[in-house]
């Protein structure tokens, strides 16, 4: 199968699920190549071009939060 | 490991640089993307710090996900993976609808093999084999379940092939069981010969 993939710093990492918060769109990701890495990125609200790390903790939380809820639902 | 991996996601999810949205296609084996997921999942719920009784659901769906899965990948394997070929050029490959669902009218079929088509084929796809099937497409299909969307479709097969596998399983302990205590198995009350 085919997955979609951003390149961060060199590593490939896959598009495992996409989901837009409170008009943010983010990516929930795992490196292709490493079992046990994964991290999440979201849309640069003002250069769609660019993929940015969250800003701080509470919405790291918000979207790990999301992520459990839409897994129990 | 399982510690880490959450305190990774947390600190990696929030360091670093921005970067090019651009995205590229990549292969990866189904069973290798399945499993990233549900470790994200359960990454996820640690890192999130979710209170024991979600991160119980989270196991069972976890758990119900990999058997509707094994499931699935049946299929895959009795229907589908014959009718693969490769392109003349051999540069891409393409299915075989006809064939595929000449198997499925041959050996039998049911909804839950339907919907394992539609989780390994797509919809285009699934179109393909139900209108070969004689359907008009996998939208009447779907409404003729009773179903009014896709959704509606994947999450009642999903439920029907776990109580499935539940009725096999318990048939199974309960042959198992009459074998050990020297009783007339089922096919013997049925008047089938062994």
């Amino acid at each position: 199968m085919t997955v979609d993939s951003f390149n961060i710093d060199g590593k490939t990492y896959l598009i495992l699920k996409e989901a837009k918060i409170d008009n943010n769109t983010y990516y929930y990701l795992a490196n292709k190549d490493k079992e046990d890495d994964f991290l999440i990125r979201k849309l640069d609200p003002n250069n769609q071009q660019l993929i940015m790390p969250l800003d701080n903790e509470e919405e790291l939380n918000k979207v790990l939060l999301y992520m459990v809820n839409s897994i129990i639902k | 490991m399982r510690d880490n991996t959450s305190d990774s996601l947390r600190k990696e999810s929030l360091a670093g640089e921005k970067s090019s949205s651009e995205r590229k296609k990549v292969s990866i084996n189904r069973r290798k993307f399945r499993k990233k997921i549900q470790l994200l999942m359960l990454t996820s719920a640690i890192a999130g710090g979710v209170i024991t009784a979600e991160a119980s659901q989270i196991k069972d769906y976890i758990t119900n996900q990999a058997k509707v899965s094994s499931y699935v990948s049946e299929i895959e394997e009795n229907f589908i993976r014959d009718n693969i070929h490769r392109t003349n050029d051999n540069q891409n490959y393409f299915y075989d609808y006809i064939a595929i669902a000449s198997e499925l009218k041959n050996r039998g079929f049911a909804e839950p093999e339907i919907y394992s088509i539609y989780k390994i084929l797509g919809e285009d796809g699934t179109n393909n084999v139900v209108q070969f099937l004689g359907e008009d497409s996998l939208e009447d299909y779907i409404q003729k379940c009773g179903c009014s969307s896709i959704k509606d479709f994947e999450k009642m097969q999903k439920k029907r092939i776990l109580l499935q596998m539940e009725i096999d399983s318990n048939e199974n302990q309960l042959q198992e069981m009459m074998s050990s205590q020297n009783m007339p198995t089922v096919s013997d009350e049925k008047g089938e010969k062994k």
